[in-house]
């Protein structure tokens, strides 16, 4: 072997996947939700996959060997930290790659720098309590807000990299911002009528998006996260129900509708089934769907049931100068 | 002064426009004006609120950069112009507060160490159970059985190798001349360390651990899909299945269409334990070698099939004059609705096993041929309810004790049903037939199973179903 051909070897060997690298970063997330932000802050350069599909209960998927073999080609994994995806280390474990194990450059936890809501205080962590998390709510992606800075983490990602399209991914990180700030606020906008209405919802999955958009939950379907309700739990979620006046049951699209549909017709009110991530219905196929989606789903029921638009008060108004 | 001029500017740039509006229709009246104005007062006034809380919520963000954070110097280096960008504020009411910390890789928080900080990951798993039998002399079906209490500690040791300590105190059942003796055996279930990123796609597991043989044979007690453990990886492999102490290596198989392919050999000792059917004891000659192929891939997008071959070899004397070879088939096919894949899923397993084996014969050692199967189908038709029947066969390998052409055959529907992801109850109905010694008899079993774990959240791999 002559130098020549060594040296075009070498080459070959050390520049080319290089290259291939540069052409397009390859990204698996846990879900459709994160895999949609790198598909918007990423544009042409990222190529994504997600190891869920939307419909299935984030906390309880258990990964296969396929999802490993997926894993195992990206350069990097996006997922949701905490502890909401207990199945992520076999996953990571399974893949057998160096950069995706925790603590290596590849392997990025989207929760950081998000504020949690429903932290336990200490020495208050039992299972009495149902499934919770240690850390906090977990489904944090449901404020869009949240996705900015989701976004923002994710764009740091690809440009350390990529550094070659390091701009690019800024100036989508900036529409991205820009489009999901204008989104909210419309969105805002619209349910501000609605300020206050009570609801009840399935699982502890809302806390982000109720306070968001302004709606109060009164009670739960489940008894304790996790834990499936008995006919007591139920008659007393009706009661409060009526009590309070709300006719609205949120529900996940992995929990029993039925359970959800039962007592919301005690009470001449109805089950909505809202997306809980990105492709959990099919309509909401992009992050800014699912808050659309979400919405006008909510909007639709407020009508249907005929409830009328909270007065607003005198503190919302201060904080709401645009409202007449 | 500042904030004063700001505010002219914002009256001006605010109210210019309104009045050319205004214009382009018709002449304003006195009143307009004094209505404009009066709107536009209330506006700047709100407008002046927003600001202060604007000025509060940025003093507050500043607050612990001056309390804790370190000096400049120390910080890493940042990227120009990052800064910028995560404390602009977005329209909505709340403000986000993006991290600005860019030299990431940051401490993981997934799975291991929560609350326990570098305290291992530690479930304890307890499994109990009661059964009533047609066969009444037989006391160890008709009692409650204290099957197993286990504790699980696994966590990394370091950035490449994870350890795992499994321990358990279970009963076991033996027979005497006067009916049966129970035990209490304490005893390590599984204690390895595992290298999970070597070069080649490889890992290397060493210590006691389950053999990869099959799909059955890795699960622990309280991971069974039934309360009984089939009849085949009893009679083939003891109560437990078999666990023994060496090393394994598992390497993923290259190949031109992507899928996955895993090649698992693991060199261990020949002593199969006390109650193996087939190995040798402590003086049988070392090591014993066993291979798994498997393969696994996905129908469609809620299907996938997985197929696997196991051959383990040993030699069960201490001068290698007999020896044993036990093949393996296995074969899982999995499904879950792809519009609930929480509450409606179809799991169909079957296992083949083949032994071929030297028995002590009146002149010798003599070569015994053996066969087991088990096949079950299991429907789950609502999120927290299984139910699905297991058909078992067995031949025993070990025709010492049972004479050759000993065999039996069994019919189990079960039910499971989970309280929550960490209680289950479950109950089963065994149709049992069996010719032992020439003799054909059958009994009818019910078995009851309580199982719970606390602790840490134990995370499920793929091939243990609920």
């Amino acid at each position: 072997m002559t130098k020549r051909t060594m040296l075009l070897t070498l080459l070959a060997i050390f520049v080319l996947p290089a290259s291939l690298v540069f052409a397009d970063v390859r990204v698996v997330t846990t879900t459709p939700t994160l895999a949609d932000i790198v598909r918007q802050v990423g544009g042409e350069h990222v190529k994504v996959e997600s190891i869920m599909r939307g419909p299935e209960n984030i906390h309880n998927v258990s990964p296969t060997p396929s999802q490993m073999m997926k894993l195992r080609k990206a350069v990097l994994f996006i997922h949701g930290g905490l502890d909401a995806e207990p199945w992520v280390p076999q996953l990571i474990k399974g893949a057998r790659r160096k950069n995706l194990q925790p603590g290596a450059r590849g392997n990025v936890d989207v929760s950081q720098g998000i504020s949690l809501k429903e932290v336990p205080q200490r020495g208050e962590l039992t299972r009495a309590m149902g499934d919770i998390h240690v850390y906090g709510n977990t489904h944090y992606v449901l404020d869009p807000l949240n996705g900015i800075v989701i976004a923002r983490t994710i764009a740091n990602a690809l440009k350390r990299t990529d550094t070659a399209h390091a701009e690019m991914f800024e100036a989508n990180y900036e529409a991205f911002t820009q489009r999901i700030r204008e989104m909210t606020d419309q969105l805002v906008t619209q349910m501000e009528p609605y300020r206050g209405t009570p609801v009840v919802t399935y699982h502890r999955t809302w806390p982000y998006l109720r306070d968001r958009f302004g709606l109060v939950k009164i009670a739960e379907v489940e008894p304790k996260p996790g834990i499936s309700p008995g006919p007591q739990h139920l008659s007393q979620c009706v009661e409060t129900m009526q009590v309070r006046g709300a006719k609205i049951v949120i529900v996940e699209t992995y929990n029993s509708k039925k359970n959800a549909e039962f007592v919301a017709r005690l009470v001449g009110g109805r089950a909505v089934v809202l997306a809980q991530g990105v492709g959990a219905v099919a309509e909401a196929d992009t992050y800014e769907r699912l808050f659309e989606y979400n919405i006008q789903a909510l909007l639709a029921a407020f009508e249907e049931l005929g409830i009328e638009p909270q007065n607003p008060s005198v503190e919302d108004v201060k904080n709401n100068p645009e409202q007449p | 002064m500042k904030r004063t001029l700001s505010l002219g500017a914002m009256i001006i740039a605010l109210a210019l426009p309104a009045g050319l509006v205004v214009g382009q229709e018709k002449p304003p009246t006195l009143k307009d004006v004094l209505q404009e104005l009066q709107r536009l007062r209330e506006r700047v006034d709100t407008l002046e609120k927003q600001h202060e809380i604007d000025q509060d919520r940025i003093r507050q963000l500043d607050q612990p950069r001056a309390a804790g954070e370190p000096k400049p110097a120390q910080q890493r280096q940042l990227v120009q112009g990052e800064l910028a960008q995560p404390f602009s504020e977005p329209v909505g009411r709340a403000v986000p507060t993006p991290s600005t910390d860019l030299t990431l890789p940051i401490p993981p928080t997934t799975g291991l160490g929560q609350g326990n900080l570098f305290n291992p990951q530690i479930t304890a798993f307890f499994d109990m159970g009661a059964s009533l039998s047609t066969n009444g002399e037989n006391k160890a079906l008709n009692r409650f059985n204290l099957r197993e209490a286990e504790v699980d500690f696994q966590a990394a040791i370091s950035p490449f190798a994870d350890g795992v300590l499994i321990l358990a105190i279970g009963e076991e059942i033996g027979d005497t001349a006067d009916g049966i003796a129970i035990d209490t055996v304490f005893e390590l279930e599984e204690g390895y360390i595992n290298f999970h990123t070597l070069p080649f796609d490889l890992t290397l597991k060493a210590g006691k651990f389950r053999n990869t043989f099959g799909r059955n044979n890795l699960l622990h007690t309280h991971d069974l899909p039934q309360i009984t453990r089939p009849l085949a990886v009893q009679a083939f492999f003891g109560p437990e299945g078999l666990a023994t102490v060496g090393a394994s290596t598992s390497w993923l198989v290259p190949n031109p269409w992507d899928k996955y392919i895993d090649l698992t050999v693991d060199v261990v000792n020949a002593d199969g334990g006390a109650e193996s059917p087939i190995l040798g004891g402590p003086n049988a000659d070392n090591p014993a070698v066993l291979a798994h192929l498997k393969l696994f891939d996905d129908i469609g997008e809620s299907s996938s099939i997985e197929l696997g071959g196991s051959y383990l070899f040993a030699r069960t004397s201490a001068d290698s004059s007999s020896d044993a070879s036990i093949f393996g088939l296995d074969a899982t096919y999995q499904w879950r609705d792809p519009k609930t894949p929480d509450s409606r899923s179809l799991l169909l397993q079957s296992e083949l096993f083949w032994a071929q084996n030297d028995i002590n014969g009146a002149f010798g050692p003599v070569r015994n041929d053996s066969f087991g199967m088990y096949a079950f189908g299991q429907y789950q038709f609502e999120k927290n309810w299984y139910s699905g029947v297991r058909i078992d066969y067995t031949e025993f390998p070990n025709s010492e004790v049972f004479g050759p052409g000993d065999s039996q055959w069994a019919f189990s529907p079960y039910i499971s049903y989970y309280l929550t992801e960490f209680l289950r109850l479950r109950f089963e109905y065994q149709h049992r037939e069996f010719e032992m010694g020439g003799v054909r008899d059958s009994e009818d079993n019910f078995f009851f199973g309580l199982t719970f774990s606390i602790g840490s959240h134990p995370a499920h791999p793929y091939w243990v179903n609920r």
